[in-house]
């Protein structure tokens, strides 16, 4: 890691408990983490340890019952809903399971949804989505619905949303979980790639050999961070305590 | 059994949805039954005033214009076959002047007759008529009025005024239950002096024989009367009202249609919405083995168990609903009403239209809901394209449209029969919404589209996204759509006609009573059967009077023209009173001109009723026998709902006998109207006469027709209720089915402000795609309704659209639309995004 430059994401003492007395559920229990900016850091644990929870407080989604989180320097928890809101519209990309596109959208519309809403012109939007969905491969289905593409494809529209506004951070949540392996390799291999371009990649995943893609890989179990390593760029090393991540 | 608590569990688990379809219920209910009732009340108000009047007598005989006649005019009554007794009574209106002004009594007084001269209710304080300047009133008008035995009150008639002494009170039953205690008890001879009739009666009370056919003792007494006489059964007098409240009672049926229908589409609704949600749950139903017809059954038993309940409630929101409908319309009648008539009618519409409603609603969506393919519910497989155009609805649309149409033209065309006629309205109105409802889809992709292209460089990626999600359920929106544009409709049609009309009945009263000041003796009746007379001296002492440019003499007299009961409106006629009468004629002179020479003028309803035209002839049943006159003209007529005839004073003195006069109308020199004012003010004081000036007598069929038209509007206010009920309904379901999209939204880009935008929009787009439909529609079935009028009223109404009026209608639309999505939208813009981006 490097000190000079600021990290991405500075998360202190997160803290999430879900529920109370019988019910009660501690999703986090303490966590510290700092990301540096153009990194590919994979989240791993088993079901229930708290990645996709540390994912949502990250992305402002939800808010914690302790803790820091900064993002690019911004205290998000200091930010009222709208500006939560605006952050993620403006700096943040998000990727899911379910792809979560509109259906009623094309694939185009879905990519510029975000610019249109924050304002930027139609024409502009258009071309920026059209540049996103170029870099995921698919730059001739842009007005293609969703229920008009495989799985694969969708998740690349979902990633192409996520890099249209070019954000400082990309936080996906177990996105080839939906996907065979074929697609879920192609995948992958975009957000390798994406990284060397610069971007920072915060992605929770559940398959070892995708993790393996990240430049770092943090594994939690019951809500902590129990381990923390970093991997030579992407190489496919074997990895420590992966009994324990499964 | 297991499937009764499933009904039972899926009613109570969803409380908000099965409140809104009870509303929709209650509402229909609610409204058949309160205008059932209260027009079974009013229709029969009067019948049941004379029925209650005359008790025993199952017939009576009267002179035409029901004036005096000598007893033995009818000769030997008794010797008529089934003919059991016949008592002579004097049976008119005085004015009862006390302390608190003038009340209009009807004074009934009875020979020394046993069985009549006691009246028939119980005395509750002092004694029976004794002397024959003692009377006897009934306890509670008396305590009204703070009159107690002993007291001393004046009467006053056409012959003058006269002192009598309370001898005793009545308890309010039987004859003494008339209008709310409206009666005083006199012995005969008193009666005969005060109105100044000696030897005369104004009515034979006949008692038939046991067993005996009243028809048959009719037609027997009718071949021996003489000229001049008539027999009747008593109630008959009750008809006179008729005329004038049948365009109230149609306005008002047509309204109980608007409720069922618009409570109908509530139910459709939340029903609709409550099966897109359980698809799962009854595809579940249906893989463990439930039939369809089980499922069907069980949607329907969900339907009967609220259409029970909703009509229990209804029946009780009707209730107090036709309270206070019957006191707008006691206001407009002008009589006391005694209370609700409950029959068992309106019961029996709400029986059929409670549960009715509810399984006629949900039978169609039933059936398709058990006809589905469980797999793809249970897989949650999304359908194709929307949920795509109906052809079913489509064609039930398109026939019932084609017979609405063909009903309307044949009753402007007057084909249908008169029977007809008279009930066709309301079904019509039902069937003409229905249609336009079913039709709605297949009309709403245009309207949409319209409405997107018009805003889309207005409204951002919001309203495109609302739109989207508006199109994507074409059924529910356009059904929606339709519910809102129903509303639309029916306020601007209800409301022109009844701006239309009002403007004609105040452009009438303004031609008409030219006069500066109206001298009566009490407030009249719509059915002009309580009114007192006034002498017809005062006409000189009127006349004399400084300030007095003239004085012209009214009558009402019941009678009967052409076989209908008409009231003949009597008044002299001088060249400038050619503006007094709203004629149809081109050339007034000549109207005018035949008045002088003893032909009559007629009101267009009776015109129109009985197809008689200026030349025709008209025949009137006078003291003298029947009468043939030639029609001078047609005028514009709201006496009598226009069941009316002029004639000249005198010549109509002399045909019916008539002595008195009902109102003075005294028109003041020019500057000294407010003087004048003044001097009658002080002559009416002193003889206990009411004076209206023109504003107040204006003020007053203002006032008459403001309890009806504000409860007019008070339902046309529920209708929107009812649309806004459908709104929030669809976009509650919206946003329900949009959970994750709006998270998606949520995380992706939207601030909570944008998200409640998304649904606002949606409204906003359902209340804009149904402002154009609507306003047309609205429109053409004003146009209908107008001309509709002629046929049903016979008065020619000018059609008059007036932009401002369906801007505010319009208006009302959208803020409605946008009310009903306040709920929603919030409920959309809260939600929890981590959790609703896992929601199915
Ligand atoms: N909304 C919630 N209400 C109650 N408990 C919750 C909620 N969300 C998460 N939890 C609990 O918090 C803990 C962490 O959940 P989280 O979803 O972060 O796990 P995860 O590591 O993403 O698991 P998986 O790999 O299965 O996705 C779990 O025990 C879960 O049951
Ligand atoms: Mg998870």
């Amino acid at each position: 890691m490097a000190a000079d430059t600021p990290p991405a994401v500075e998360i202190r003492g997160l803290r999430k408990v879900f529920g109370a007395g019988h019910t009660r559920v501690e999703a986090l229990a303490g966590v510290d983490l700092d990301i540096a900016p153009a990194r590919f850091v994979a989240v791993m644990g088993a079901s229930g340890s708290g990645k996709s929870t540390l994912l949502h407080l990250v992305a402002g989604l939800d808010r914690p019952d302790g803790g820091t989180i900064h993002v690019a320097g911004q205290d998000i928890l200091a930010l009222d809903d709208d500006d939560v809101t605006l952050l993620r519209r403006r700096r943040m990309g998000l990727v899911f399971q379910a792809f979560n596109l509109l259906d009623a959208l094309t694939a185009e519309e879905n990519v510029s949804l975000p610019l249109v809403v924050d304002g930027i012109p139609d024409a502009e939007a258009t071309r920026r989505a059209a540049e996103a969905l170029a870099r995921v491969g698919l730059a001739r289905r842009g007005k293609h619905l969703p229920r008009e593409m495989s799985g694969g494809e969708q998740q690349r529209v979902a990633i192409a949303r996520a890099l249209v506004i070019e954000p400082v951070l990309l936080l996906a949540d177990e996105p080839t979980g939906n996907l065979d392996t074929h697609n879920g390799e192609a995948v992958i291999q975009l957000l390798r790639h994406l990284v060397a371009e610069g971007q920072t990649i915060l992605m929770v995943t559940h398959n070892p050999a995708h993790a393996a893609m990240a430049d770092r890989i943090v594994t939690l179990r019951d809500g902590q961070v129990v381990d923390d390593r970093l991997l030579a760029g992407g190489s496919p090393l074997p990895i420590v305590g992966r009994s324990e991540a499964l | 059994m297991i499937l009764g608590h499933y009904t039972y569990s899926e009613l109570v688990r969803r409380p908000g949805r099965t409140l809104l379809t009870l509303g929709g219920i209650v509402i229909g209910v609610a409204g058949v039954f309160a205008i059932a009732l209260v027009i079974n009340t009013t229709r029969d108000a009067y019948r049941a005033m004379f029925h209650d009047l005359t008790g025993w007598a199952a017939l009576e005989i009267v002179a035409e214009g029901s004036g005096g006649f000598a007893a033995s005019a009818a000769g030997d009554l008794a010797a008529v076959p089934g003919v059991k007794r016949a008592v002579p009574v004097i049976q008119t209106v005085a004015a009862l002047l006390t302390a608190t002004g003038p009340s209009g009594v009807m004074v009934l007084g009875t020979g020394p007759d046993g069985e009549t001269a006691a009246p028939s209710g119980r005395i509750v304080a002092g004694h029976a008529l004794a002397a024959d300047d003692e009377i006897m009133l009934v306890e509670n008008f008396a305590r009204s009025l703070k009159i107690g035995t002993d007291a001393k009150v004046r009467l006053l008639s056409a012959a003058g005024a006269r002192e009598f002494r309370v001898a005793g009170l009545l308890e309010p039953t039987g004859a003494a239950g008339f209008n709310g205690g409206g009666i005083v008890f006199v012995t005969l001879a008193a009666a005969q002096r005060l109105f100044g009739m000696p030897g005369q009666v104004t009515a034979i009370q006949l008692a038939c024989n046991e067993g005996a056919a009243t028809g048959d003792i009719e037609r027997r007494l009718a071949e021996r009367l003489p000229a001049g006489l008539t027999v009747r059964a008593p109630a008959t007098r009750g008809q006179f009202a008729q005329n004038s409240l049948m365009a109230t009672e149609q306005g008002l049926s047509t309204l109980s249609a608007v409720s069922i229908v618009a409570g109908a589409f509530v139910i459709l609704n939340s029903f609709l919405m409550s099966l897109g949600e359980r698809r799962k749950q009854l595809a579940i139903l249906r893989a463990i083995g439930v039939t369809r017809r089980q499922v069907t059954r069980l949607l329907l038993r969900e339907a009967l168990l609220l259409g029970i309940v909703g009509m229990a409630v209804g029946i009780a929101v009707g209730l107090l609903t036709s309270m206070l409908l019957t006191h707008g319309m006691q206001k407009l009648l002008g009589v006391r009403l005694r209370g609700m008539e409950l029959s068992l009618a309106p019961f029996l519409l709400a029986a059929v239209f409670g549960p009715g409603m509810a399984v006629a609603a949900t039978l169609a969506p039933a059936l398709r809901a058990a006809k589905r393919p469980p797999l793809a519910d249970l897989m949650g497989w999304k359908e194709q394209a929307g949920d795509g155009f109906r052809r079913r609805p489509f064609a039930v649309g398109v026939v019932l449209l084609a017979i609405s149409g063909a009903l309307i033209v044949a009753l402007l065309a007057n084909w249908l029969p008169g029977a007809l006629v008279k009930i066709i309205p309301a079904p019509l109105m039902g069937m003409f919404l229905v249609s336009g409802v079913l039709l709605s889809p297949a009309i709403y992709p245009y309207a949409s589209r319209a409405v997107a292209l018009l805003l889309r460089p207005l409204w951002g990626v919001e309203g495109r996204l609302a739109v989207r999600q508006l199109d994507r359920n074409a059924t529910r929106t356009s059904f929606t759509a339709a519910v809102l544009c129903v509303a639309l409709v029916v306020t601007i049609a209800m409301g022109q006609t009844i701006r239309n009309n009002i403007g004609d009945v105040e452009e009438w009263s303004l031609r008409t009573i030219t006069a500066d000041y109206l001298v009566r003796s009490t407030l009249p009746d719509l059915g002009f059967s309580i009114g007192a007379l006034l002498p017809e001296s005062m006409h000189d002492e009127l006349a004399a009077i400084d300030g007095v440019e003239q004085v012209h003499d009214l009558n009402f007299v019941q009678a009967t023209a052409a076989g209908q009961p008409v009231i003949v409106l009597a008044r002299s006629f001088d060249r400038q009173a050619t503006g007094a009468l709203d004629v149809a004629e081109a050339d007034r002179e000549a109207v005018i001109r035949g008045l002088w020479a003893g032909e009559a003028v007629i009101g267009t309803a009776l015109a129109q009723r009985m197809n008689l035209a200026a030349g025709d002839s008209l025949t009137l049943r006078t003291r003298k026998g029947e009468r043939t006159v030639r029609v001078a003209g047609k005028v514009t007529e709201y006496v009598a709902g226009g069941v009316a005839v002029y004639l000249e004073r005198g010549v109509a003195k002399e045909l019916f006998a008539i002595d008195g006069v009902d109102v003075f109308m005294v028109s003041a020199r020019p500057g000294a109207a407010t003087s004048l004012g003044k001097t009658l003010a002080a002559y009416c004081q002193e003889r206990g006469l009411l004076l209206q000036s023109n504003a107040e007598f204006r003020e007053r069929i203002h006032q008459m027709m403001g309890g009806v038209v504000g409860f007019l509007w008070l339902l046309m206010a529920l209708v929107f209720v009812v649309a806004s009920l459908g709104i929030v309904n669809t976009l509650t379901m919206n946003v329900i089915e949009q959970t994750r999209e709006i998270a998606v939204l949520r995380s992706v880009a939207m601030q909570r402000r944008q998200i409640r935008w998304l649904v606002l929009f949606q409204a906003l787009g359902l209340g804009l795609s149904s402002l154009l439909p609507g306003t047309a529609m609205g429109l053409v079935l004003a146009y209908l309704m107008n001309l509709s009028t002629r046929v049903l009223a016979g008065q020619i109404v000018d059609f008059r659209a007036d932009a401002w009026f369906v801007a505010a209608c319009c208006g009302a639309c959208l803020a409605t639309a946008l009310a009903a999505a306040w709920f929603p939208a919030r409920r959309a813009s809260r939600l929890a995004i981590v959790q609703a981006l896992q929601y199915e």
